[in-house]
């Protein structure tokens, strides 16, 4: 949730020529199916894919096109695949070890029986692309994953093996950045998971060690662990156990070298369901915002009680002491900056505050952006934008609102946001469609907000002029610029820009 | 702009006030005057096109003379070109030369000067020639300036422009595209691959057409320039010059002129500023061109032209030349003066600093120093205006590690390094509004 993505259509390249050409050219260039940016592991942005679909290759295949971009949009590289018919696009992303995936979305009208596509793996150094190879764990061994079964196949083979020995053995390979393997494993039925086992391997595929648990499990009472993160010294997790309809979750640090725990601690604090909800274990109306620095882990959310939100929810992870904190803010708290707030967070007339965005600041406070909102009858409303800043115990301690017009039928109009200076600062960005006061046209106007050194500033700049005939489409860009899209009739401006803010 | 990289071969040292060298650009009247004359000279061009042409082509092509000239008008009037009696008395001499010795050019062929500072030149259909003002800066005398004027004389005598433009009537009122699509939407599989090669076809053809018109061109410019007065050798030298600066790349800014011009007393020089952007974890080899750019090219390599004149023309291999003229030396001194102004017209106001601060760097005469810095505070104040509006990428280039030189990458680094306040700052103090 840190940069929110939006597809941008545009050519990035034409060819040339008369009218007549035109349509030739783009049946040639193929349709921008996907337009987004792409960030390294260390959260910066790297560039840009863009993503071209070219249409039928024969009965089973479609061509697809993608370009890769810096982050000053220069070319690095482009090639052409082919791809199962049902894969509509792909989402890019750069995983742990540095290698640029591409994720397949279906077709979403596709229905019926199918072999669930494989990612695909851009080398950039050559410039060539390849289907992903899975690992799997199967009879104790690595193995290339059997991906040509269907997923009808492969349910039918699940329910074959739960029926034959009571369970089916579940394995899920994680590669490490540093080039080793993380194998978690449990016999698994339909209700419940037991004999749980997490398993360490070298990049040799060497077993270094084993960790088992869940040995006991019942469908009354079972448990897992995700890591969260792994580095040199330890591996970071939560266990959740599942105790009929109740949920406790422990924060465990294992040893990296040994797998002996170092510490394990329930998450006392916070609601079952809150917790769930930051752990985005259940869907619920406002996800949680997660952000991970070099000793903490945080988790942002609503606060709920049965089910109900009455307010925020922070909880922190420290990598070096182990220590869990948790801190919660109820609506009623914010009443001296917002005096018409309820206990469910309702301001004015319907409008609730719905939580955009977060921020968890270098000082240890944390800045909520949230937006006023209400489902309508027709269509949903959204009207100010409310910054709530805590101090480091997750105090409030300053609420800014920043005025807005009322805009029906779309969610929000906040748009991205991005930290500055080595997370000390934030700058966020959101669209108003605003009537000049002495033309009296209505036109979108970006609003560029900062907060530096706890001090806000905002500028404003004019995204669409129906006189002067030219639209811009605002997207993310490298840490302190803003990458402006600009349509514009007169072509000298008509032009993709790269701007520092100010 | 194409082929900035003339720019950045060599500002050399000059002993003399600058400002007389700039060119008056309030010649409103004489700028109707030319419209009302090419308006004419249009008018007579369009309607000679009834000798040739008729139905359907004549009025399609008359459209698009037209059109081209409300274009052209629109251009006039934004100033694009250059009304200086000085420049256009030389240009009226050698077009002057050409009508004298060959018949076939048009009496009412006209040479129009751009603000341009690149080396380049181009005919219309009717007669205009534009000749860039670069040309005076780039070219070592008018001998050279007349091979380039010789070469666009030939397209216009072998018609180059007009049967470009009939090729593409005569594509258009045939749909040979429009069928070409249609055929290619019927098929089940690879429309693209089709489209895509459809097109990289005609674009090669195209290529391949081009060139040849400009082998024609070549051969028939220098049989022009050979009646005239100047030195036929020069045609060959002024494709050299061509040569050489194609490949020319921005630099030679020391790091010491940042440090020099930038500590200003409110504002202490930051060595982050010079920080360089990084792009070291792009692996840029790789990349794929869809198009063979040799192919595309519309233009020979500069070396095939050279090698078939000299084919042609044997007495070209011993080439030689000319000493510039007095007169030519005074255009030249015009040119490279006007280069910064007639950038910043262009709005190319990165170029322009970079260029400011080389001639800082290369020319320490006082009432020099003075002049540069001048337009230095000029232009670090459109850049501030631009940077507040968010507009600067538009006046200043990103880097792209695999276009730009070192020293242009450290330049873009700076000034992008600056916040808004340090480029007011310094806008201020150049500008005279701070001490």
């Amino acid at each position: 949730m840190k940069s929110k993505l939006f597809s941008i259509i545009f050519i990035s390249f034409t060819i040339f020529i008369s009218s007549q050409m035109q349509d030739l050219s783009q049946l040639a260039t193929g349709e921008i199916v996907r337009f987004q940016a792409v960030y390294s592991d260390d959260e910066k942005l790297y560039g840009y894919f863009v993503l071209y679909s070219k249409g039928k290759e024969n009965d089973t295949q479609n061509k697809f096109e993608y370009v890769i971009l810096d982050k000053n949009l220069n070319k690095v590289s482009s090639n052409e695949f082919l791809a199962e018919k049902i894969v509509e696009k792909y989402y890019a992303y750069i995983n742990s070890k540095n290698e640029f995936i591409l994720h397949p979305n279906l077709v979403e009208s596709y229905s019926g029986n199918y072999v669930p596509p494989k990612s695909k793996v851009i080398d950039t150094s050559k410039n060539t692309i390849s289907d992903k190879v899975n690992l799997c764990f199967e009879n104790n061994a690595f193995t290339e994953c059997n991906d040509s079964r269907t997923i009808k196949q492969k349910r039918k083979d699940r329910k074959k093996e739960i029926k034959e020995n009571g369970f089916a053995d579940n394995a899920y390979v994680t590669e490490l950045k540093n080039g080793n393997y993380f194998v978690q494993q449990a016999n698994v039925t339909n209700k419940f998971a037991k004999d749980n086992s997490l398993k360490y391997f070298d990049s040799q595929k060497n077993l270094i060690w084993e960790y088992k648990y869940g040995e006991n499990s019942t469908k009354r009472k079972y448990e897992f662990i995700s890591i969260l993160q792994t580095n040199e010294k330890a591996v970071y997790a939560i266990r959740t156990i599942i105790e009929g309809i109740s949920y406790t979750f422990n924060y465990v640090i294992m040893d990296v070298n040994t797998g002996k725990i170092l510490s394990e601690k329930k998450i006392n604090g916070l609601d079952d369901t809150t917790l769930m909800a930051l752990f985005n274990d259940v869907p619920f109306y406002q996800e949680a915002v997660r952000y991970t620095t070099d000793d903490t882990f945080y988790f942002f959310g609503a606060n709920y009680n049965e089910y109900l939100s009455i307010g925020y929810a922070l909880l922190t992870l420290d990598k070096n002491t182990y220590e869990i904190k948790t801190k919660t803010i109820e609506y009623k708290q914010l009443k001296s900056f917002l005096p018409k707030i309820n206990k469910n967070g309702q301001v004015e007339s319907g409008y609730f505050l719905n939580t955009v965005d977060a921020f968890f600041l270098r000082d240890g406070s944390v800045g909520i952006l949230t937006e006023k909102g209400k489902q309508g009858y027709t269509n949903f409303k959204t009207t100010d934008l409310v910054y709530i800043i805590t101090d480091e115990n997750f105090v409030p301690k300053q609420v800014k609102t920043i005025e807005k017009e009322k805009s029906k039928g779309s969610y929000s109009d906040f748009l991205f946001s991005q930290y500055l200076n080595q997370d000390k600062d934030v700058v966020f960005y959101y669209k108003d469609y605003k009537k000049d006061d002495e033309t009296k046209d209505k036109n979108w106007i970006l609003y560029i907000n900062k907060l530096v050194n706890g001090e806000f500033s905002q500028e404003e700049m004019q995204m669409s002029s129906k006189e002067d005939k030219f639209y811009i489409i605002p997207y993310v860009a490298k840490e302190g610029y803003i990458l402006l899209r600009e349509y514009n009739e007169n072509e000298k401006y008509n032009q993709i820009r790269l701007e520092k803010i100010n | 702009m194409r082929k900035l990289g003339f720019l950045f071969f060599c500002l050399s040292l000059v002993s003399f006030g600058q400002k007389e060298y700039i060119i008056d650009s309030a010649d409103f009247a004489k700028r109707e005057a030319f419209i009302k004359e090419y308006t004419s000279s249009n008018a007579v061009f369009i309607a000679s096109l009834e000798q040739n042409y008729q139905g359907k082509k004549l009025k399609k092509l008359k459209e698009i003379f037209e059109e081209s000239e409300k274009d052209f008008i629109k251009e006039i009037r934004e100033k694009n070109f250059i009304f200086d009696e000085q420049i256009q008395s030389k240009v009226n001499e050698i077009l002057q030369e050409f009508k004298n010795t060959s018949s076939e050019i048009p009496k009412n062929a006209t040479i129009l000067v751009s603000k341009n500072p690149t080396l380049n030149a181009y005919c219309l259909p009717d007669g205009i020639f534009v000749a860039n003002i670069g040309l005076f800066y780039w070219l070592d005398n008018e001998d050279q300036f007349a091979g380039v004027v010789a070469h666009e004389i030939a397209h216009k005598i072998l018609q180059h422009s007009l049967q470009l433009q009939s090729k593409l009537v005569d594509e258009e009122l045939n749909k040979t595209h429009t069928n070409t699509l249609k055929k290619i939407q019927q098929k089940n599989f690879k429309k693209g691959d089709y489209a895509f090669n459809y097109i990289k076809n005609l674009l090669y053809d195209q290529g391949q057409a081009f060139k040849k018109k400009e082998f024609e061109a070549d051969s028939l410019g220098y049989l022009l320039l050979k009646k005239t007065k100047y030195n036929k050798q020069d045609y060959v030298m002024s494709l050299k010059l061509i040569e050489k600066y194609d490949s020319l790349k921005p630099s030679g800014l020391s790091k010491d002129i940042y440090r020099k011009f930038f500590t200003i007393p409110n504002q202490a020089f930051k060595e982050d500023w010079l920080k360089l952007e990084d792009f070291s974890s792009y692996n840029y080899d790789t990349k794929r061109e869809k198009f063979n750019q040799d192919s595309l090219s519309t233009h020979p390599e500069i070396k095939q032209r050279i090698e078939k004149l000299t084919f042609l023309y044997p007495e070209l291999k011993d080439s030689s030349s000319n000493k510039p003229s007095e007169s030519f030396e005074a255009l030249f001194e015009k040119a490279k003066h006007n280069i910064i102004p007639n950038l910043m017209f262009f709005e190319e106001y990165g170029v322009a600093t970079y260029l400011t601060l080389l001639s800082l760097q290369r020319n320490s005469d006082d009432k020099l120093q003075t002049y540069y810095k001048e337009i230095l505070g000029k232009n670090f104040e459109i850049m501030y205006q631009a940077r507040k509006q968010y507009k600067l990428n538009r006046y200043v280039e990103r880097i792209d590690p695999m276009e730009h030189s070192e020293s242009y990458m450290q330049f873009l680094s700076f000034i992008w390094n600056l916040n808004a306040t340090e480029i007011k700052n310094i806008a201020d103090f150049y500008s005279q509004k701070q001490p």
